[in-house]
């Protein structure tokens, strides 16, 4: 169908952290928040509104951000030619959930901190923010994960030519396991390391 | 290839066909109504359910009338793609099990499990993603036909939330006006069809010349001050298509940030001249649905030669000068440009023009 490529995979796994095809960071801690804690306390550390994020977001955040610091795609290409789509099954339930149970016990118990995670597309303004990401944005929501609707949805930002770089991920903080993979591909890529639906597939079932 | 936009369809507390919803917005109708929750007063646009016979979800039940009623205003029945646009989805059954509760489910609900489709949920901008997706699948070759549809509904969830921020007018949102205090909230489904095709069109389509997204990367609960991300994406809608729009229907909630925001963007990029509107203080913020069925109403403006006013506005209050009227204005249109922006750091622009 074309000519995209993918350049980088990140891959939350359930105690490991892989960057493309290797192992690269043992995590410690039984919840996914606490894993995702550990990985900003040793990769990252310079962002303290991290703390305040839900679990959607921090996860979102910690993937996006880990994607940008190692790409160098994220570095050499403009944040205005950069496009940033997620998709998930769940929405921003977490968020959901707690906002909801504040105004069954009163209309005016809402918290506007947790209000303004209740919309899943926020996690990815915070990525934006960190890495100055400015290209074209979309959240999705999809029935369950598929290899083929992220493949298809990177095509197609990178032959329509919204982007000269596409970062896509499939982020799911409903389940504790890490149900989370991050691609970065763009456009007149000359790398191929992992250049098909069955090789995202693949990633996502090795553990 | 050109792609074209048309069949359209509105149900809102204004009526249950984009013309009735069009006609009554130009004679100055609003849905907005009082309302009193904990003896505190709100104006919201609600669709009155008693109009209506339905069983069950009344989500549901909108969202598969609108687009049946678009249907009928095409030949082309199958081999279409969905894309469906909703902030909150079905956020009043929260406490279902997620499987449930997901937007993906309330859509294959309506669709039946054989449909194609795609669910956008990116806060307030949500409507005109859809649309540029359908856009961009046409171009792609991925599809011939796409059925676009954005709905949201007035919920305790949202109302709550909105109320928190302190972002609430309990009056009639005034758009761009001096005494501007905050948005109202509204409900509505829009749909519209696009295609390669014009041949499956009853009534004469209009064209969709394409439309971009950037992001502000400023805050994620208000915009830019400067309006970088709108601009951004507003210079790349009109690149495109080569044309000054005749008239822009911008977002507008009537909160301070945002309208200041805006007027910077269009008084930056020389376009403060142009007249200019919001259609928030018709229909409230519907959200997912805002980008859609304000789209849908300056389609039916573009068809007749008539730019909406926005009802209430008397005198600017931004800082930055831009052209908005409280009237309609008439003239020989070819254009226009419709805009959102919204939280997460969202702006998008699209632009349609006559055949």
């Amino acid at each position: 169908m074309s000519q995209v490529v993918i350049n980088h995979a990140l891959y939350l796994g359930p105690d490991q952290l892989y960057w493309d095809e290797e192992k690269n960071l043992d995590l410690r801690g039984a919840t996914l928040t606490e894993r995702l804690d550990f990985i900003y306390e040793n990769q990252i550390k310079s962002y303290p509104k991290y703390y305040r994020m839900d679990g959607m977001a921090k996860l979102v955040f910690i993937l996006g951000e880990l994607m940008c610091q190692r790409s160098n795609i994220c570095k050499e290409t403009e944040g205005s030619e950069i496009a940033f789509v997620m998709l998930n099954a769940s929405g921003s339930y977490p968020s959901d959930s707690i906002h909801g149970d504040l105004i069954r016990k009163g209309f005016d118990r809402s918290s506007p901190a947790n209000f303004v995670y209740t919309l899943p597309n926020v996690g990815m303004g915070e990525v934006c923010i960190k890495q100055k990401i400015t290209g074209e944005g979309m959240f999705l929501i999809e029935e369950k994960f598929s290899a083929t609707r992220i493949w298809d949805l990177a095509n197609l930002f990178l032959t329509q030519r919204k982007c000269k770089a596409i970062l896509i991920g499939w982020a799911e903080p409903t389940q504790n396991d890490g149900n989370c993979i991050f691609l970065m591909t763009e456009r007149d890529s000359g790398l191929n390391r992992l250049n098909t639906e069955q090789n995202i597939l693949k990633l996502c079932n090795n553990e | 290839m050109r792609v074209f936009i048309g069949a359209e369809n509105i149900i809102s507390p204004l009526g249950s066909t984009a013309e009735d919803c069009f006609t009554n917005v130009i004679e100055g109708r609003t849905g907005i109504k009082e309302y009193w929750i904990n003896k505190e007063k709100y104006s919201i646009s609600k669709i009155d359910r008693d109009n209506y016979s339905f069983d069950g979800s009344f989500w549901q039940y909108l969202l598969k009338a609108s687009i049946d009623e678009s249907l009928k205003k095409v030949n082309q029945q199958k081999n279409l793609i969905y894309v469906v646009s909703s902030a909150k989805g079905e956020i009043d059954k929260i406490d279902r099990s997620i499987e449930e509760f997901g937007l993906s489910y309330s859509v294959k609900s309506v669709l039946g499990n054989d449909a194609n489709f795609y669910c956008v949920s990116n806060a307030c901008i949500s409507g005109l993603l859809a649309i540029n997706l359908a856009y961009d699948l046409i171009q792609s070759g991925s599809a011939n036909t796409v059925v676009v549809s954005g709905i949201d509904l007035v919920s305790d969830f949202v109302i709550a939330g909105f109320k928190s921020l302190f972002a609430l007018d309990e009056d009639r949102c005034k758009p761009y006006d001096k005494q501007r205090k905050g948005l109202n909230l509204g409900e509505a489904v829009g749909t519209c069809i696009l295609s390669n095709d014009i041949s499956i069109y009853k009534e004469a389509p209009l064209q969709y010349l394409g439309g971009f997204s950037n992001n502000d990367a400023n805050h994620i609960s208000g915009p830019s001050r400067t309006g970088e991300g709108l601009k951004k994406s507003v210079q790349r809608a009109l690149s495109v298509s080569d044309l000054k729009p005749d008239f822009i229907s911008a977002h507008g909630t009537a909160t301070n940030y945002n309208d200041g925001m805006e007027a910077q963007a269009f008084h930056s990029l020389g376009l403060h001249d142009i007249p200019i509107n919001s259609l928030k203080s018709y229909f409230g913020h519907t959200l997912g649905a805002a980008g859609t069925i304000e789209t849908i109403i300056s389609m039916q403006g573009l068809r007749r030669n008539i730019a909406p006013g926005t009802l209430g506005f008397q005198r600017l209050g931004t800082e930055k000068s831009i052209r908005v009227h409280s009237d309609c204005i008439k003239g020989d249109f070819t254009s226009f440009l419709k805009t959102c922006s919204g939280f997460g750091g969202g702006n998008a622009a699209g632009m349609i023009k006559k055949l």
